[in-house]
Formats: structure tokens, C-alpha cells, sequence
């Protein structure tokens, strides 16, 4: 009876030791399966979101693919204005310097599950600069007797768009804030308009081509969008082919007219998911403060999670769909600081377009194309909205040139910026913080 | 018998005016064929590109700083990006760049002994080139440096005026540096 017994707990013993096994391996095996069971500790900001899909980052068993990093952020890289490009280490003259720290790998900087000394998961020590630059005070005497833990503070390792020498000669002692001041103007139905095969003509409830079947309790909302204004019809957004009908149509509908906003979402930590054909991030996935609410925890970001379907009214967008999930002291604190007065003013007509300052504004900046032209042409410039909200985020002076220095002179920038409390307040007061960054620019010049 | 001979005597003089060795096209040949195919690169770009856009169309500036300012890269600049593709994507190990006694970019000096002779000789002896052998970082290359001459007024002002120049005298066809091909050899 005894051995009976030890037999049948043996055998239902191996049973599930077999059982886990099957589920573990099948777990890791399988690619889309939630893997965040294996996951060794935290990983950084951002990157919890596609956490589940080990191999986005890892080999199959557990090795680190840089490939990986470069999938996602290569693009990126290559069109700010980096400083450390891989490919200058790959010149044998340079490559003696990649002895004491290989700079040519993101790895060696960027670790995850791991306590980071910087955002962006980077863990390396915070002198690392002294590797290569331990005699930089030899061609910048403004450098002498600065330590190489504080290095960041007035360089980015890689985007430093707006902190090169010339850039801040050119904008020495300018103003704290410029009176005339203003974001530029969103122009894309200009562009929208010489490629379109439709009429541009406004459509009025009685023009459109649903299906009999479909609800048409929202077509007010259509009806005062700029969609309808356009000639932009229900068929265009609910449908890709003939015959074809779709009632929430996602984000790749939007693409065939907003291709350039779509991939600004999908690279920015609203979209990440999305992009990596995970579903999409839901408000409650966020890592930073949000509002407590079914409403805000349950949403989905989806182009519709901001503009609201049907309406897609900017001006909604631009500030009340933040702050219906963003509860953080710098969200908070918004509605308290001028920049919000001069949006209520731009909105109420009292200031002229652009003068006021959304969250879009500064987290969804304009980009303008083609604005160095020698002679001057008539040409439009194409005004983008950058729908990568992360883009400009870290380091924050990724925002001096295309949000800042639309309003505020480069000293006021970039102390404001540099100020963490000021940030939390939302900029209601001064910058208590002064970067000697310019001083250094005039001795030298 | 005779014929195969005959043959491979043929194939060896071909091959001997061809300076083509067992291993292939001797490293000197490799070196001044790549210099050629660049230096013609680099006078279109400079030419047909920037000179013609930036000063004769004024249609658009070339600047230091060409991504941040939206502006066409200087020549200097293109040849650079040409070199970090090759370094890149090339399976050869071939490499080449500009260098200098004078750099506006400190980097851009010479760093081993066959460079900081190679640009010495080049300085020394106007219209020759320097071919070496060397080491670096454990492997074996050679390397030819060829004069790179300051062939319009754009090229000795921008340097001239160069707040980090250490050489702000430099005149019209006189030469400002060197182009450094260094090619494996094992």
C-alpha cells in the first residue's frame, strides 16, 4: 500500500514538474506569449512597455541583441545631430580609444534591469567622458578644473541639436522671452491639398456615404470637423476598399492621409506598443502619475484616445485630453502658469494664433521643413506636428530649438531646463538655476 | 607541353604589366585607384553641388553644422560621410580620410608615425605622394597619403577664418592636409 502510494505521488509529482516545464518552455519559445515571468528585475521607462517581448532585446536563450537597440532607435539617432556616432570608432585610428570603454557598443552604456545612474536606462559611471576627454581643458581653458561627473549638464552624449559653440554664439544675450513669440502654423491641409484626388469642398450631413446600416447619431460631430470642411467623407476613414466597412477603424486607416503623424506615434511611448503588433497601451500601463478613474485607466491610446473620433478637434487635443489622464505635478500644475493664461487668451481670440503654449505645444512640437532657403522664395514651409511625444523629452534640451526658442531667448532656455523645480511647477515662476554654458561661449569668442 | 608553356608565360607578363601578384593588384595600384575615383567625387561635390548651389543659384548654404541648419554638408564634410559608409558597410578593411598638420578638428590630426611622416612628406615635397607600411591597433596596413590642396578661395577662408584653425594663413593651391587611404594587408 505504501509503495502504491509513494508510486501515485511520484507520478503526479512528474506530472506537474512536466506540466511547468511545458508551460515554461512553450512560454519562452512561442513569440507571442507574455515572457514577463522571466524577467530578472525592472526594466527602464518606456521599455516596461514591450517588456513582455523578451526578444525584442534577447537571442532566444537570454543573449543581448544589439540589433535589437538599433531596430527601434537607429532612425532616430541618425537624424539628430549625434555626437558619437558608431561609425566614427570603426576608423583604426580611433579605434585605441574603444580599449577603455567601448563606445562603439550601446551596451556598454545602456543596461536594463538595472539601477541607471541617467535616464534611458543608462548605467555607466557618471565620469565616463574622462575616457576619451581627460584633456579637454588643453583646447578649452573655459573646461579647466571642471569635473567629468557633471559633463552632462551642459553636453548630451548623443543629440546635442541645439549645444554646439556656434549655435550658442549666435544667440548670445538674447531676451528671457520674446514679445512677438509664437509657435508656427499648422499648415497640412496646404499640402493635403495638391495631392488630394477628391473635392476640397465642405460636406454637408446630407453628402455622406455611410452604409444605410450605420448610426448616424455622430454625424454632428463629423459635420463640424475639419474632415468635413476638407471633403473628407465617411468612407475615407471607415473603409480601405470598396464594399468595405469598419466602425472603429484603428490607427492605420488615419495613415493613408497622416503617414508622417502615424510614424511620430508609433515611435513615441504612446505608439511603442502598437508598433511592435502588441495591443495598444492602455493608460494604466503608465509608469507615470495618471488620473485614478475607470474612464483614464481604461484607455486605450489609439489616435482616438487624444482626438476625439469624429471631432478630432485640435484645440481638445492639444491640452483637455492630457489632462483627462496625466496627473503628475508638472500636468497639474499647468493650469496655474502663464503659459496656460496665454492659451486661454489665444483660444478666447485676445492673443494672435500660436502665441499661447499647450501641452501639444511644447510635448508635440511643430517641425519646420525647408526653412533655410538663401533667397527668398514664397514657398510654403510645411509645418509638422512631431506626434512622438517622448522625441524631445530626455535630455530636455532636445526642446530648446523646436518648442523654447519659439518664445524664449537661449539663456532663459536653457536655465529653465535646467531648473528640476521649475519643471514641477510647470514654469510658473524664474529659473533659480544658471548654466555658465554661454559665459564659456563669449570667453572663448 | 609547349603550349601550356607559352600560356602561363603570357599570363605572367600580363600579369607583371598589370602589377598583379599572386595576391592580387599591389596595395600602391589599390590605393591610387581609390584615391582617383575619390578626388573626382570630391571635386563634383564641391563644384557641381555646393559651388553652384550655395554661390552661383544662391538656392541653399553649406554649413559646419549641416543637420541643425538644414544646409548642404561642406566638402570636407561629404567626403567624411563617404568614409564612415565605406568603413561601414565594406568587408575589405579599406578606410581613408582627410588629415591635417593644421586641423580645424583636433581629432583630424596625425596620430601614428607613418601619418605624422606621410604629411611631413607630402608638406616637404609639393606634388608627391608618401606610401608606407604600419600597425595599427594589431593589424597590418598600407597606407598612402596624397596632398590635399586648397583649390578654391572658399576652402583657405573658411580655414583662415576658423576660430579653432591653428593655421589661418593658408593661400590658394598650397596644401592644407592630406587624404589617408590605408588598406589591409593581412
Amino acid at each position: 500500500m505504501k509503495i502504491l502510494k509513494k508510486t501515485m505521488l511520484f507520478t503526479v509529482w512528474i506530472i506537474i514538474l512536466s506540466a511547468l516545464g511545458f508551460y515554461l518552455v512553450t512560454t519562452l519559445i512561442n513569440e507571442k506569449t507574455d515572457k514577463r515571468l522571466f524577467l530578472p528585475a525592472d526594466t527602464s521607462n518606456g521599455h516596461h512597455q514591450i517588456e513582455e517581448q523578451c526578444d525584442l532585446c534577447h537571442e532566444p536563450f537570454g543573449e543581448l541583441k544589439e540589433q535589437g537597440c538599433l531596430d527601434c532607435h537607429a532612425k532616430s539617432l541618425s537624424k539628430a545631430s549625434d555626437s558619437h556616432e558608431v561609425k566614427l570608432f570603426k576608423d583604426p585610428r580611433n579605434e585605441q580609444m574603444l580599449e577603455d570603454m567601448n563606445a562603439a557598443s550601446c551596451l556598454t552604456c545602456h543596461n536594463e534591469h538595472q539601477q541607471d545612474n541617467y535616464p534611458n536606462g543608462v548605467t555607466v559611471a557618471k565620469d565616463f567622458c574622462v575616457h576619451c576627454h581627460e584633456d579637454v581643458a588643453e583646447d578649452r581653458v573655459t573646461h579647466k578644473g571642471l569635473e567629468f561627473d557633471n559633463c552632462t549638464e551642459c553636453h548630451n552624449y548623443h543629440d546635442n541639436t541645439a549645444l554646439y559653440e556656434d549655435f550658442l554664439a549666435k544667440h548670445l544675450d538674447e531676451k528671457d522671452t520674446f514679445k512677438e513669440g509664437k509657435l508656427p502654423q499648422r499648415n497640412f491641409l496646404h499640402f493635403y491639398s495638391k495631392k488630394a484626388k477628391h473635392s476640397l469642398d465642405a460636406l454637408k450631413l446630407v453628402d455622406h456615404n455611410a452604409p444605410e446600416s450605420v448610426d448616424l447619431s455622430l454625424g454632428q460631430d463629423w459635420l463640424e470637423s475639419s474632415h468635413a470642411e476638407a471633403g473628407i467623407n465617411c468612407l475615407d476613414c471607415h473603409s480601405k476598399k470598396e464594399g468595405d466597412w469598419v466602425n472603429k477603424p484603428n490607427f492605420s486607416y488615419c495613415e493613408s492621409c497622416h503617414k508622417k503623424t502615424i510614424q511620430g506615434f508609433l515611435a513615441g511611448k504612446h505608439g511603442i506598443r502598437l508598433a511592435q503588433e502588441l495591443s495598444a497601451m492602455t493608460v494604466s500601463q503608465a509608469r507615470l502619475p495618471m488620473l485614478e478613474g475607470a474612464d483614464a485607466e481604461n484607455k486605450i491610446l489609439n489616435c482616438t484616445a487624444c482626438h476625439s473620433a469624429h471631432k478630432f478637434n485640435v484645440v481638445e487635443a492639444a491640452v483637455s485630453s492630457c489632462l483627462n489622464c496625466h496627473a503628475d505635478e508638472h500636468s497639474i500644475a499647468y493650469k496655474k502658469s502663464k503659459h496656460f493664461q496665454l492659451w486661454q487668451d489665444e483660444q478666447q481670440g485676445a492673443l494672435e494664433k500660436g502665441a499661447g503654449v499647450s501641452c501639444a505645444g511644447c510635448h508635440l512640437p511643430r517641425e519646420t521643413k525647408g526653412k533655410k532657403r538663401k533667397r527668398k522664395s514664397k514657398r510654403i514651409k510645411r509645418v509638422n506636428v512631431q506626434h512622438n511625444q517622448s522625441h524631445n523629452l530626455s535630455p530636455n534640451q532636445k526642446m530648446l530649438r523646436g518648442v523654447c526658442m519659439n518664445c524664449h531667448g537661449l539663456g532663459f532656455s536653457l536655465d529653465s531646463l535646467a531648473d528640476k523645480e521649475l519643471i514641477k511647477n510647470n514654469f510658473s515662476s524664474l529659473p533659480k538655476k544658471h548654466l555658465k554654458m554661454l559665459e564659456m561661449v563669449k570667453e572663448r569668442i | 607541353m609547349k603550349n601550356i608553356i607559352k600560356i602561363l608565360s603570357v599570363g605572367f607578363l600580363l600579369g607583371s604589366a598589370l602589377n598583379v601578384s599572386a595576391e592580387g593588384i599591389e596595395p600602391k595600384k589599390v590605393a591610387d585607384m581609390i584615391h582617383d575615383a575619390l578626388e573626382a567625387n570630391r571635386i563634383v561635390y564641391a563644384e557641381k553641388i555646393v559651388n553652384r548651389l550655395m554661390n552661383e543659384e544662391e538656392v541653399i548654404d553649406a554649413n559646419e553644422h549641416w543637420k541643425q541648419e538644414q544646409a548642404l554638408l561642406l566638402p570636407a564634410q561629404f567626403f567624411r560621410e563617404g568614409a564612415d559608409i565605406v568603413r561601414e558597410k565594406s568587408r575589405s578593411g579599406v578606410s581613408y580620410s582627410l588629415l591635417s598638420l593644421w586641423p580645424v578638428n583636433a581629432k583630424n590630426n596625425a596620430k601614428s608615425d607613418v601619418e605624422k611622416a606621410g604629411l611631413k612628406f607630402i608638406s616637404d615635397n609639393p606634388g608627391k605622394n608618401f606610401y608606407g607600411d604600419e600597425v595599427v591597433a594589431g593589424k597590418r596596413y598600407f597606407t598612402a597619403i596624397y596632398p590635399d590642396i586648397a583649390s578654391s578661395g572658399a576652402c583657405v577662408t573658411c580655414h583662415n577664418n576658423h576660430k579653432d584653425s591653428p593655421k589661418k594663413d593658408f593661400k590658394l593651391n598650397q596644401i592644407m592636409g592630406g587624404m589617408l587611404i590605408r588598406i589591409p594587408t593581412e
